[in-house]
Parts: C-alpha cells; sequence; structure tokens
C-alpha cells in the first residue's frame, strides 16, 4: 500500500522552550487509510500537524511525502505539495475570508493552481458533493451558519483534488446536529471517494467513526498506535487507558435503535 | 417544597422571545440537566435564576427560590442570593476569578463578606475549601495567583468558591467545556462528590448530553427557546417524545463515543492513486 506520509524520528523544540514539543515521533499514513492523530492540550498533535503541513521545520528526525522531504514554507517549490494536502480547521468562520464570495473562497485554490480557467462548474460541483446548493456560491461566510461554513471550507479542501486532507478539530465547534452532518459528509468521503483524511482531535468518538488507524499522543511522544478498532477496544498504554475512561459514557440504547 | 420552581419563563430581547413559556422544578438536593443547542435558549434560563441577564431583556412568569418569587426582586436582593443561597460556575474560570487576587483571599471572599473573622481562622478556612476540592498541597495553593494555575484548577478554585456558603443551588453554566476530557471527568466526579457533601441542588446546563446523563438524576431539553422535553436519562433515550429531543438524542449517538468500537470503525477504503 502507497506510503503518502513517512515520519521517521520526527522532534521539535521551539526556540528557548525547555521542553520538546514534540519527541520521537514515528508514524506512517497509508493511502486509503485515514489516520487520527489523538491528544489533549499539549499532547504535541498540533506541532505534528505544522510539521506535516510543512509549516514548521522540525528539530530532528524527517517528514516525507511520496518519498520526497515535505517542502516547508509556501515558496514555489511547495505548489505540488499544496495541492495534494490540503488543510481544514476547526473553526471555519475565520478560516474563511468574509469579504469574499463563497464562490471565490472555494475557486481560490483552483486559480492558484490553474489561473486561467473558468471553476465556475466545478465550484458548483463541489458545493453539491457537501450537500449545499448552487445559489450558496453568490453568498458570503457570515450569511451562513456554522455547519454551512464547515462545509464549505471542506468543499475547498477538495477543489484541487487532494490526496489526503488534514482536518484538525473538524467538527468540536458545531452543535451535535450539525456535526452529525459534517462527520457523515467526511465519512462519505472517506469510503466511497477514496479520499485519505488525517483527523486531529481530542475526541474519540469522532476518530473512531472516521479513522482506520490512531495514534495517540501524549506531552508530544506517541504513545500507542495502531488500528482504530485495536486500540480503542484494547487499550494498553495507562494513558490511553484513562483518555477511554474519562468519556462519559451514553446509556446502552435498546437494540430496536 | 421545591427548592426552586420555574413556571411560564418567557424571556424576550428587543421584539424576539428567546425563551417561551419554560417550567421546570428542581428538588433540594436534585439535579437537573439543562441540555440543548446553541440558541435553544438554556443559558439565558439559567441566567435569568441568576439574574444576569443583559440589560433590555424583559422577563415574565415566575421563579421561585425557596419559596420567594425572584422576577422582579431587586438587583441588591439578587446579588445578595448569589453570594449565599446561589452559587455560579461558567465555562471560562478564568474570568470568574479575579487575577490580582491570591486564591485564598478569593476563597474566603464569599463567606467573610458576610461573616467578619480574624485572619487566621480565614486563612484555615480557605486551606480546609482548597483541601476539599482536591488542590494540591492547599497550603501552597492558597497563596497562589489564578494564572499560576492549571484550567482545571481554576475550575476547582471557582467551584470552592461556589460552594463556600453552601448554597441551596447551584447553577454551572458548560462547566467543564473548556477543559480537557481527563480533566473534565475528575471535575465531574469533584462536582459529584462536593454536590452530595454539601446536599445543593444542581441546574446544569450543558450541550453535552453524555455529561448531563451521566451527573444528573433528570433532564430538560430545550429547542428554540421551548422546553420540548422532560424525563430521567434512560427515559429521554427511550422515548424522546418530542422530534426535538428525538434528533438531538440521535445525533448524540451517532457521532458521540461508542464503547463497543468495532462496529463503528470504517475498514479499509479504496486506495486513491
Amino acid at each position: 500500500m502507497t506510503a503518502l506520509f513517512e515520519l521517521d524520528g520526527v522532534g521539535h523544540r521551539y526556540h528557548r522552550s525547555p521542553e520538546s514539543a514534540l519527541a520521537e515521533v514515528s508514524l506512517t499514513v497509508r493511502a486509503g487509510r485515514s489516520l487520527g492523530i489523538v491528544g489533549e492540550s499539549g499532547s504535541g498533535k498540533t506541532t505534528l500537524t505544522r510539521a506535516m503541513l510543512g509549516l514548521l521545520r522540525p528539530t530532528a528526525g524527517t517528514v516525507a511525502y511520496r518519498d520526497r522531504p515535505v517542502p516547508i514554507g509556501r515558496g514555489h517549490g511547495s505548489r505540488e505539495f499544496r495541492r495534494h494536502v490540503q488543510l481544514v480547521l476547526q473553526d471555519p468562520y475565520s478560516a474563511l475570508n468574509p469579504r469574499m464570495s463563497i464562490g471565490d473562497i472555494i475557486a481560490e485554490p483552483l486559480r492558484i493552481h490553474s489561473p486561467r480557467g473558468n471553476h465556475r462548474a466545478r465550484v458548483i460541483e463541489l458545493l453539491g458533493s457537501v450537500d449545499l446548493p448552487p445559489d450558496v456560491a453568490e453568498r458570503r461566510p457570515h450569511q451562513l451558519s456554522g455547519g454551512q461554513r464547515q462545509r464549505v471550507a471542506i468543499a475547498r479542501a477538495l477543489g484541487p483534488r487532494p490526496e489526503v486532507v488534514i482536518a484538525d478539530e473538524p467538527v468540536s465547534a458545531l452543535d451535535v446536529s450539525v456535526r452529525r452532518q459534517v462527520l457523515r459528509l467526511l465519512r462519505r468521503l472517506v469510503e466511497h471517494e477514496g479520499l485519505t483524511l488525517v483527523v486531529v482531535s481530542h475526541d474519540l468518538g469522532i476518530v473512531q467513526r472516521l479513522c482506520a488507524d490512531v495514534v495517540v499522543m501524549q506531552r508530544g511522544r506517541v504513545v500507542e498506535s495502531g488500528a482504530t478498532a485495536d486500540v480503542l477496544d484494547l487499550p494498553r498504554d495507562p494513558y490511553t487507558r484513562e483518555l477511554i475512561a474519562s468519556i462519559p459514557p451514553l446509556p446502552e440504547r435498546k437494540a430496536s435503535a | 417544597m421545591t427548592l426552586l420552581d420555574v413556571s411560564d419563563l418567557s424571556i424576550s430581547i428587543g421584539d424576539r422571545t428567546v425563551v417561551d413559556r419554560v417550567s421546570f422544578s428542581i428538588g433540594p438536593g436534585e439535579r437537573l440537566g439543562l441540555i440543548g443547542e446553541s440558541g435553544s435558549g438554556k443559558s439565558l434560563t439559567c441566567f435569568a435564576i441568576a439574574g444576569l441577564l443583559p440589560r433590555g431583556a424583559r422577563v415574565t412568569g415566575s421563579i421561585r427560590f425557596e419559596g420567594e418569587e425572584l422576577v422582579g426582586a431587586g438587583e441588591n436582593r439578587r446579588r445578595e442570593l448569589r453570594g449565599s443561597r446561589i452559587g455560579m460556575v461558567f465555562q471560562e474560570p478564568q474570568s470568574a476569578l479575579d487575577p490580582l487576587s491570591t486564591v485564598g483571599r478569593q476563597l474566603v471572599g464569599a463567606v467573610r463578606a458576610r461573616r467578619r473573622m480574624p485572619r487566621g481562622v480565614a486563612h484555615r478556612l480557605a486551606v480546609e475549601l482548597a483541601a476539599e476540592v482536591g488542590l494540591p498541597d492547599p497550603e501552597r495553593a492558597v497563596r497562589r495567583y489564578p494564572h499560576e494555575l492549571s484550567g482545571g484548577q481554576r475550575q476547582r478554585v471557582v467551584i470552592a468558591s461556589a460552594l463556600a456558603t453552601r448554597p441551596g443551588l447551584l447553577l454551572a453554566d458548560e462547566p467543564t467545556t473548556a477543559l480537557d476530557v481527563t480533566v473534565q471527568a475528575r471535575i465531574l466526579d469533584l462536582l459529584d462528590q462536593r454536590c452530595t457533601a454539601i446536599g445543593n441542588g444542581l441546574l446544569l446546563v450543558t450541550h453535552d448530553m453524555a455529561v448531563a446523563m451521566r451527573t444528573c438524576d433528570r433532564l430538560v431539553v430545550m429547542a428554540g427557546g421551548r422546553l420540548v422535553a422532560e424525563g430521567s436519562p434512560r427515559s429521554l433515550v427511550d422515548d424522546p417524545g418530542h422530534p426535538a429531543a428525538a434528533a438531538l438524542v440521535d445525533a448524540a449517538y451517532e457521532t458521540g463515543w461508542q464503547s463497543a468500537s468495532r462496529s463503528a470503525t470504517p475498514t479499509e477504503t479504496a486506495v486513491a492513486s
């Protein structure tokens, strides 16, 4: 199976910080096997994501995408990588330019990669793929609900037909009914459209539903990794166990449900 | 006698009715969960009970607390109740604490405002309160400032100070929403334990159905400003009644943690090439 991301011994220490934000992280993201990166605040999951995106140069180890080092920064050399790897953030409101129409927001990454094309048809298609009607293209971010904005952010990320979408807490800011819609959408993209997701989240329920593989992080290190069903059903590391035991359970539902 | 009796409570802001004829009650020592999505009116209902609605909000109906009518009560009386019989814990412990005052001073502040006491006694009381909420090394903890504590420790301080006067009712609005899940579990355990020790009633306002079901004896569900369902966690899960409540329950099960995870996890998917 094709390895997309390959991280080997990645460590990072921020300038003047006494402690490492990341230490000895090795992991592989394979095509078609979505990965959940689980951790609480201070676990290093955000630093890890930034390293995978080439937004910081780790102080140790290597980050490769399809056997080539991930280009650092947003320069010309990174264009191809950026087309293949897209990002969706937790708060869709701050991620969408308030002065642009939704159509322009979705077309922006398409223009970067093909400045002359007419992207109107593709924008409508992308809106359709996230269950939004075509007329949404004329509106602006503040005219949409939180769930619609998150779907716009996903449509924008899908535009350049990426191989991987890195989603940082993609549903954490959403109400539960909207969370369900976005989760269904992501699940459909993963299961039927061959998208490989990297989901960064503190929420094990989300990872459980979206990701075939999981890594659990604590204080900058990977404490446990493997197939999601194995790790979550039979956690071996004490921290993974604590994490699972901390989740308040819903009452068992009757079989008919 | 019921501890809190809310009946036909309506709140309007401008020409919008944001809470519409809501009625529920809480018995002494009872834990009631008030759940709903954003904009359902759950937090405004809580603020109305606390007497902390924004200026310009119009309130009709009745809020009786320990037999006393609070709708129309003066600001002084409301403030007096908040410092004695009604405790409050909100989402952001940071905003509930005075950054320039030590933990100890804040812990005794509430009690001391009503009862003058010598310094030594006040200090001992603060250490006792800090110990009761599980702050590590309480003797040292009371000399610290809020910014020197973690988020979970700050919420412990807020809980200690909210319960310092042994109120009849604790209002907790999303008390663990800003916390990590392992910290949340410890804070919810602490809330259970302190509420049991003091015997106060609890109104827990939360968007998180699992948190409410874990903590409360009874739940009420709000949607669009109305109360749409009421019952024990079990009865709500089995028979939510109103479609809005059913939708909320279904969504919670579809997005929440499943302890039998094998059935939910997607297997390998079509390989992108």
